[in-house]
């Protein structure tokens, strides 16, 4: 018999091909194949990242590949068996509950959106971005007409750089828009030139002078950036108080001043506070005002992130204020002592705004004039200014500090910038991929690198426009309010025990608003969209939820319950098999090589369920 | 820790010098101990706050064999004589070496350390270290110290006992009692407290225990928002007193060798003795995990501790089912073994044995209550099938020619194999519904979903081929072949830089993957499952402590637990190896006798 079955499987090789792939043995080379990707997939993963473990093995086409080949597999043995046995229900609901689960992922893949949004109290909104897509946008501002791409996957989650990547086409009106190369994690540097025109100093300073290459860079009007906390470089243009300087005179103390200092894109404006809580101050001509609603010298931070003043002290100086754009208003907080502290942008991008008051003199002060070669150095140790000391470059001069002596390594009078956007490798956790765009109106093509969640404006026959590339923007057919945002804890400590959030969710259409409970683990739908509590800021009191909706869910998890009836089905005709007392059966099965009858449908006894033996 | 434990820690560790400060030692205990206090984010007994603390700085909650609430009151009290006791252990000489701590030395006192510069230089260093990278050793080793200290500093500093309640807001911090009272104490509180310290130090019976009674009398009678109600208080000072878990464990041994007595003797009255242990084990886990649930109020699931206990419940639960069931002699055996194993562990490792706030996630949920039993209890049952996979290979090796035994015993190893693969598919299936739950994604490529995946398909892999009786055609070997040898250029560049450490794996990685294809028979079937059975041990514990990672990650332990796993992998695979190899000699041995003897 067996001689035979062999035969008439040499006769038709393509039999012969179909039931290997519908074999068992391909299902334990592919079952083999998934685990040992999986666990290399984790081992890179502690090592690279998780999104570039997503990238690299399980979103790669080898890994779908794999999956495909056992979904073949399973489809295969399930049409080989066909007709089916009774004994054989158990291996017929779990393999195709398994092929369901297989249909569900692929739905999930191609139609499952998922994304998040962030929300302070009182705050709403009809849109998400969704965390799996980005979108380059083109904007005529004058006309306010826009086009969109969504750009793909494969190149743009990637982390190999890329040159002429295929994106759809970008056109709006008779502007082309190309990208000719993406990096995957990017950063702006800058090279410092004199061959500026106009008179704009800069000088290097260093404090270990065995380091003669490195330095930091001082400009004017720059202070407590890039590391050089307590450098200051001033331009002194008045000859008289220069002629002080230059004989050694002791500096007269000034009145503290305060001012609100707004950074808008690339350039800064700077108010009075006195001004600010007057009137609104307009920002240049962005539309975009600014109006100081509350100065507070001693500001601390009271119950729901709310801040309130306690004394009239300059302890920590702060003030709300309230920043109205054409889109929208939004009320910030500044401090001056924590400059860096920047609340998150939510309405008004871009948009970066520092409280400043006259602080305690500079621990080194470099002082330089239009009309002199000279470099004088004033230190404040402890806060009180020393007279100057003139400083000749490379000359190391002594400082009160113990054991340490300042270096002037080089003093430009015509500084300019220049930025270049260079490549990191390997990139980092949270890398900045850039795009390189190539915009083309007529005769006229302007070249533009571009950084995720960035904007660039600029004019093209003459007219202006604005590149956007960011996460894409997902609208919704209602408005997202949180109402409240609330955090529980255990008792007798600041530890989280459960946080929630109350939305309230209007229809556009019909403007019916409906109130819902987010919290941990119950989550919420609405209008096709399933909401959960992600996350939250307790410093500024905002709350994440992440929104998904993923058609393929509800087929998963059909798959989920069929494979576990069908698995207890299994397991049921196993001991019912064994409680009639069929050893002989068992036996039988071990030592009998295979035996097949009809190549398309073999026989239950000589091949039972996969599933067991 | 009870105190049968350290007599077997006491073997591994060098001898702590004892303190000379005597303790009184004719103070009772008993009512101070019930006195209920605010903290860690509960309201437990005062003898729950000595125990975690004198535990977290000495790693013994009984100090010395003195009670936890005495040393606590010590510390309290006599701060200045105990800052130069010899409370912190630091037992591996690296660590001591990399300190600059003396060599000889193996525990230091709290005024030892706090002023030991490359300790404290250390402690900044690695605290403001950049936060995005992983802790060495080390570093983890110096920030464990560092928390012991402030432990110790809290105490010392009397912060740490909060016993007077908040008023008005039931979540409010309750307050501490100020060692130096208000000269004239008229608050009855700092009466009792004043009135306790003076009998601490005059070691004064009768006046400690009035002192005791006043005191609870006095702090009762404040008003409070909330109060915790006595029947809890009770309760987990029985789970303390009781340690019900280190308890089982005993029960368990003595069930183990009651099993091996029952398979020697083979009588079926003894058998029913063998039944009654079994349960007795499971029952003394099952009031253990009652009370701890109670005291927790959830259900005890949420870490590597509260996870063995079910692993040992869970060996227990389904080996009465299964004893009942298929009255085979091995199930009792093994099943002793696996438990008191699992419990014993739980009991001996330096793993966190108090009952700790958790994560939001955790809580408010049902899925806890159902992933992590059906987890657990597959990983019991596949830890039962490693036993009788071990079991298998012995025998095997040893007897290749009882064909009858291997028989019985692959089909009790085919059972608890396809249980155990049944129960962990359906373990994932619910951790991926919960996931959907909480957070939207019901697959989200996390490192413990993917390791879970890892080790079911491992086992499906087993179940498959066993059913598998069809010959691989030539061509099935070629694209088997094909498919291997792509995977592995396409994998390989990514895991650079390729070491020589790394080509072993890699060969050894290919080598399992041929013989899980390819290999049949009970042998076989045995081998693989020790192999998957490690799978499981990389997803329960290695993907937090190897690869540490991921969102499950809630707890992050040190080397320590990598090099244990590596060493007894390893030990695994030699003894693997060495019963394959007896059973191969013995086997080629046979078919060489067989001809001859059928010539003859």
């Amino acid at each position: 018999l067996q001689s035979e079955t062999t035969r008439s499987n040499a006769a038709d090789p393509l039999l012969s091909l179909i039931r290997g792939l519908g074999s068992l043995w391909l299902a334990a080379m592919l079952l083999i194949l998934l685990l040992v990707a999986m666990a290399c997939a984790t081992i890179y993963e502690a090592a690279h990242g998780t999104e570039q473990a997503q990238v690299v093995f399980y979103k790669s086409w080898w890994f779908e590949l794999l999956l495909w080949l056992l979904g073949a597999n399973v489809l295969l043995s399930l049409l080989l068996r066909f007709p089916f046995s009774k004994r054989q229900i158990g291996f017929v609901i779990t393999h195709v509950s398994i092929l369901l689960i297989l249909v569900g992922a692929l739905v999930t893949k191609v139609l499952a959106v998922y994304g998040r949004v962030t929300l302070s109290e009182g705050q709403s909104t009809s849109s998400f971005f969704d965390s799996d897509r980005d979108e380059l946008t083109i904007r005529n501002m004058a006309k306010n007409a826009d086009a969109s791409i969504v750009l793909p996957g494969s190149v743009f989650h990637g982390f190999k750089q890329a040159t002429k990547p295929t994106v759809p086409a970008l056109g709006l009106e008779d502007v082309h828009v190309a990208v000719e190369e993406f990096l995957p994690d990017s950063r702006w540097e800058r090279t410092v030139a004199n061959d500026n025109d106009s008179f704009n100093p800069a000088v290097r300073l260093t404090l270990s002078p065995d380091d003669f290459d490195s330095g930091v860079w001082v400009f004017p009007d720059q202070q407590g950036s890039d590391g050089t906390g307590g450098v200051r470089l001033s331009v002194v243009s008045d000859e008289a108080e220069w002629s002080a300087i230059t004989h050694g005179e002791t500096p007269v103390e000034k009145p503290e001043e305060l001012f609100l200092r707004v950074q808008y894109k690339e350039d800064q404006y700077e108010f009075r506070l006195e001004e600010c809580q007057k009137q609104p101050q307009a920002i240049g001509h962005t539309g975009i005002t600014v109006r100081v609603l509350r100065y507070l010298p001693h500001a601390q931070v009271g119950q729901g992130g709310k801040l309130r003043n306690i004394s009239d002290q300059a302890e920590n100086p702060a003030v709300e204020v309230e920043i109205a754009a054409p889109q929208g208003s939004e009320t910030r907080y500044a401090f001056s002592k924590y400059p860096e502290m920047q609340f998150r942008e939510h309405l008004i991008e871009d948009l970066r705004l520092t409280f400043v008051a006259t602080a305690p003199p500079p621990l080194v002060e470099a002082l330089v004039a239009p009309f002199s070669p000279d470099t004088f150095i004033r230190f404040a140790p402890g806060g009180i200014q020393q007279a100057p000391i003139k400083i000749e470059p490379q000359q190391p001069v002594a400082t009160p500090w113990h054991g340490e002596a300042l270096v002037l390594l080089e003093r430009l009078d015509h500084t300019s910038f220049r930025w270049s956007l260079t490549p990191i490798e390997p990139p980092r956790d949270t890398r900045i991929p850039a795009i390189r765009l190539a915009i083309t109106s007529g005769a006229e093509t302007a070249n533009t690198w571009l950084q995720r969640h960035k904007s660039k404006t600029l004019e093209l026959n003459s007219q202006p426009y604005e590149l956007v590339y960011t996460t894409k923007r997902v609208p919704m057919d209602f408005d997202l309010k949180l109402d409240k945002f609330k955090i529980g804890r255990y008792p007798g400590s600041m530890r989280p025990r459960s946080f929630s959030s109350t939305v309230i969710m209007t229809d556009q259409q019909t403007g019916r608003s409906e109130t819902r409970e987010i919290s941990m683990n119950r989550p919420t739908t609405f209008g096709g969209y399933t909401f959960f509590q992600s996350g939250y800021d307790e410093q500024v009191m905002t709350s994440t939820l992440s929104i998904s909706s993923d058609p393929g869910q509800p087929i998963v998890f059909l798959g989920y319950i069929t494979l576990m009836g069908g698995t207890v089905v299994v397991l049921g005709i196993r001991i019912g098999e064994r409680r009639k007392g069929q050893a002989a059966v068992t036996a039988q099965d071990v030592d009998h090589p295979a035996t097949a009858r009809s190549p398309l449908a073999p026989p239950p006894t000589s091949e039972p369920e996969p599933q067991t033996a | 820790m009870t105190a049968y434990t350290v007599i077997l820690l006491a073997a591994l560790r060098v001898s702590t010098p004892a303190p000379d400060v005597p303790l009184p030692n004719r103070l009772d205990l008993d009512v101070l101990r019930s006195v209920p206090a605010q903290y860690d984010g509960r309201w437990p007994p005062l003898d729950t706050v000595a125990r975690d603390l004198i535990e977290s700085v000495t790693g013994d909650a009984t100090f010395e064999d003195h009670d936890p609430t005495l040393v606590l009151l010590a510390w309290t009290f006599d701060s200045e004589t105990w800052k130069r006791q010899r409370l912190i252990p630091i037992y591996n000489a690296e660590v001591r070496r990399e300190l600059q701590l003396p060599e000889s030395q193996t525990v230091f006192s709290f005024s030892d350390l706090i002023v030991h510069g490359p300790l404290i230089l250390k402690i900044r260093e690695t605290r403001s270290r950049d936060r995005s990278r992983k802790l060495d050793p080390l570093e983890s080793k110096v920030l464990e110290i560092n928390e012991k200290l402030a432990q110790l500093q809290g105490v010392f500093n009397n912060e740490v006992v909060r016993l007077i309640p908040d008023p008005d807001d039931s979540l409010a911090p309750w307050q501490q009692i100020p060692l130096a009272a208000p000269q004239q104490a008229t608050d009855a509180v700092h009466k009792a407290w004043t009135e306790l310290q003076r009998t601490f130090y005059e070691n004064d019976r009768d006046g400690f225990t009035k002192a005791s009674q006043d005191l609870k009398a006095a702090l009762n009678a404040l008003p409070a928002a909330y109060r915790p109600p006595p029947r809890k208080i009770a309760t987990e000072l029985l789970y303390n007193r009781t340690a019900p878990f280190s308890l089982a464990w005993y029960v368990m041994v003595a069930g183990a060798a009651l099993s091996a007595v029952a398979l020697a003797i083979r009588r079926k009255w003894f058998d029913v003795v063998v039944l009654v242990a079994l349960i007795a084990g499971f029952a003394v886990t099952t009031f253990g995990l009652w009370l701890r649930w109670h005291i927790a109020g959830r259900i005890p699931a949420s870490n590597m501790y509260e996870s063995l206990l079910f692993l040992g419940w869970g060996t227990a639960a389904f080996a009465i089912v299964s004893f009942l069931a298929i009255r085979h002699r091995m199930v009792p055996l093994t099943a002793s073994v696996m438990g008191a194993l699992a419990l014993m562990l739980a009991d001996i490792l330096p793993l966190d044995h108090y009952v700790r706030p958790i994560q939001p996630v955790l809580l408010d949920t049902i899925w806890m209550s159902v992933h992590v039993p059906i987890i657990m209890v597959s990983y019991s049952v596949l830890a039962l099938a490693v036993l009788i996979a071990h079991v298998q290979l012995f025998s095997m090796a040893i007897a290749p020619n009882r064909s009858g035994l291997a028989r019985a015993v692959d089909s009790l190893h085919y059972w608890y194999v396809l249980i155990g693969a049944i129960l962990l598919g359906a373990g994932i299936i619910t951790g991926s519904m919960w996931g959907a739950s909480a957070w939207g994604r019901y697959w989200g490529w996390d490192p413990k979903e993917v390791w879970s995946l890892v080790a079911f398909l491992g086992y499906l892999a087993i179940l498959h081929v066993r059913a598998d009786h069809q010959r691989i055609p030539a061509w099935g070997y070629v694209l088997g072949a094909v498919l291997t040898v792509t995977f592995f250029a396409i994998v390989s560049p990514y895991l650079r830089p390729i070491t020589p450490m790394k080509v072993v794996a890699l060969l050894g990685t290919a080598v399992a993957m041929v013989f899980f294809v390819a290999g049949r028979g009970r042998f076989a079937t045995a081998v693989k499952s020790i192999a998957a059975f490690w799978l499981i041990v990389m997803t329960y514990v290695g993907v937090n402590y190897v690869l540490g990672i991921g969102l499950h990650s809630y707890g992050f332990g040190t080397g320590a637990m990598a090099r244990w796993m590596l060493t007894l992998g390893f030990a695994d695979l030699a003894l693997v190896l060495l019963c394959g190899l007896v059973y191969l000699i013995h086997r080629s041995v046979l078919a060489g006798r067989s001809p001859a003897a059928a010539a003859a």
